[in-house]
């Protein structure tokens, strides 16, 4: 059973139509980053999955529970942190927490909030008033009302906008603890090289339409027509030992980068024999290593493209 | 398991919404507001007591008068029973506040009557405070233990007294599903209690110039005699519905229907109110 599945999922505003005909899926387990330039319909679509605003076609379900017929199935196992996550102000962190894990029902809810404090590192925090907190902490409180439940999905929308790089850095500490606990995590942010790090599937959705759903790491190669990109560092090149790379077998070409030289391969492994031939050669190779597409560079790339996915 | 879930649910929100509300500012403001009428309708209760003292006839008296005379009070509690809920919804929208309550395990109608129960606690604290006050008060100056009798019958007002505020509470949770805005919410509120409060008086003018029309004897129950349209007119205004003056006094209740009529039918518009708010936010989208 899928964490996610959507058939044809639409909707439309009037005229506009925000999210068209989307078929995600979403494994169990993984982390899923879901991108797409502004207005893509990403919000719609989480707002779709949480009951929030109802499809005007197709179908879609968190966990084997329809979205339209069974929401509170749905959010008694789904973790959701909005963009921008609001809390009643006059209450404070701990009477927030208090608040929707009641709703959510959460057993010793002392013990689950002193706990999720710790997490997010709110512990000392959780007796002020959330109107005193920072945009940072409010973040922070947002995931650990999203963790109250123990959720086996957690739907986060731009979890770490407004960060500081140590708060960046903790949140995704917590996302790959509870990937490694085997929660579903449905990523959508903007901060790209964060969702590189973290994400094992990518989609991205462009005007209404999903135009990429792959692994990761395919997802990258793709962009470079399925071939990989060795860099090579050495004092300098003779133009004769380029010819030389040139000519083994599955290198696609050779190319000079600020006193690098990246060589497009069709096997990572040929790396081995590049350096073999250039210290042959009479190199004094420094470095050798594969170099990925950024996911910025990919996400531009076909963003700019705007090829669907058959 | 599920019923026993919504209710709990239900007493988090209400309780949540209560405490929320009681430490806000607004509430200290409409609290004071309040005190301050409540303080002017005891000292007019009292400045009574003393007139009745001074010529001899306070045997007549009794501290119930007190909460006869805060009767007066309805209208403006009733008002800001209005403002009170207007903004309920419409507030949880703006401060996005909504998105975390709905993606939670409830039910959007869990979420009316939790807000609903919340926002009638409010009210009723407000009344119930200061009636309770104001009768001891009273009874003190008066020097007079109230009977057995009199004390049901003042447990009677005030419940009686919620089951009217339920249908205004019940009108700003609607009003307050409707709009998006708390200023316009609030705004809707208002118009809404000055609209009630018209239709009664609009009903009234017509059934008397009807029977004025009619060279009918304006004696004794004239309400039974007013055409339909002018009774329903009046009937739509909850605050015709009012027993406390009949309660306490043995007067005619002013809507010409018994006392269990008039409990009815402010049930009936708490509900019908309550459904009607209820469908259109299961309806919308957030």
């Amino acid at each position: 059973m899928n964490a996610i599945e959507t058939h044809g999922l639409t909707r439309n505003y009037g005229n506009l139509v925000a999210v068209k005909d989307l078929n995600l899926t979403v494994k169990p387990g993984i982390v899923y980053g879901f991108l797409g330039p502004n207005g893509a319909g990403k919000s719609t679509t989480i707002n779709m999955l949480m009951g929030f605003i109802k499809p005007t076609a197709g179908t879609a379900s968190i966990m084997g529970f329809d979205i339209k017929a069974q929401h509170r199935e749905i959010r008694k196992i789904t973790g959701y942190l909005p963009e921008r996550p609001a809390f009643y102000d006059d209450l404070s962190g701990k009477g927030n927490l208090e608040f929707f894990g009641k709703l959510v029902g959460v057993e010793d809810l002392d013990g689950r909030i002193e706990e999720l404090l710790g997490t997010v590192g709110l512990e000392g925090r959780g007796n002020d008033r959330v109107g005193t907190y920072s945009h940072g902490m409010r973040q922070r409180l947002g995931i650990a009302v999203a963790l109250l439940g123990k959720p086996k999905l957690l739907i986060l929308d731009e979890p770490t906008t407004g960060l500081d790089p140590q708060g960046s850095h903790d949140i995704r500490e917590v996302i790959k603890k509870l990937k490694g606990e085997n929660v579903t995590i449905f990523l959508s942010s903007h901060i790209l090289h964060e969702v590189q790090d973290i994400s094992d599937v990518v989609g991205i959705v462009k005007k209404g339409q999903l135009i990429v759903e792959r692994p990761i790491e395919e997802f990258l190669r793709s962009t470079e027509g399925n071939m990989a990109v060795i860099e090579i560092a050495a004092p300098k090149f003779e133009d004769s030992q380029l010819e030389l790379v040139k000519k083994i077998k599955g290198v696609g070409g050779v190319t000079r980068n600020n006193g690098f030289i990246d060589v497009m391969v069709d096997n990572p492994a040929l790396a081995e024999d590049i350096n073999i031939t250039l210290v042959g050669a009479g190199c004094r190779v420094r470095g050798i290593r594969e170099k990925m597409p950024t996911l910025e560079d990919a996400f531009l790339k076909v963003t700019a493209e705007g090829n669907v996915e058959g | 398991m599920a019923v026993q879930e919504e209710f709990n649910n239900i007493l988090t929100i209400a309780v949540k919404e209560f405490n929320e509300y009681i430490k806000s500012k607004r509430f200290i403001m409409i609290g004071i507001l309040y005190t301050v009428m409540a303080l002017a309708i005891l000292g007019i209760t009292i400045m009574s007591l003393n007139y009745e003292r001074s010529i001899g006839a306070l045997s007549g008296f009794q501290p119930s008068q007190v909460l006869g005379t805060m009767d007066l009070l309805n209208i403006i509690l009733v008002l800001l029973a209005v403002i009170i809920t207007a903004d309920t919804i419409s507030g949880e929208r703006k401060d996005r506040t909504i998105y975390q309550l709905l993606s939670k395990p409830v039910e959007r109608s869990t979420v009316i009557m939790g807000k609903f129960f919340g926002c009638l606690g409010v009210v009723s604290f407000f009344y119930a405070a200061g009636s309770i006050i104001a009768y001891v008060l009273t009874a003190v100056a008066a020097g007079m233990v109230p009977s057995g009798t009199d004390v049901l019958n003042a447990v009677l007002v005030i419940v009686f007294m919620v089951i009217l505020f339920a249908v205004y509470v019940a009108l700003g949770i609607l009003i307050s599903t409707v709009t998006k805005n708390p200023l316009i919410s609030i705004l809707g509120g208002i118009i809404a209690w000055v609209a009630l409060f018209f239709s009664d008086t609009i009903g009234t003018v017509i059934g008397s110039l009807s029977m004025a029309g009619q060279n009918m004897i304006m004696l004794g129950d004239t309400f039974s005699q007013y055409p339909i349209y002018a009774k329903l007119l009046i009937w739509i205004d909850p605050i015709s519905h009012d027993i406390v003056s009949p309660l306490l006094s043995g007067t005619a209740y002013k809507s010409g229907l018994p006392l269990w009529g008039n409990v009815v039918i402010l049930l009936a518009f708490t509900g019908i109110l309550l459904l009607i708010a209820n469908e259109l936010f299961s309806w919308q989208d957030i």
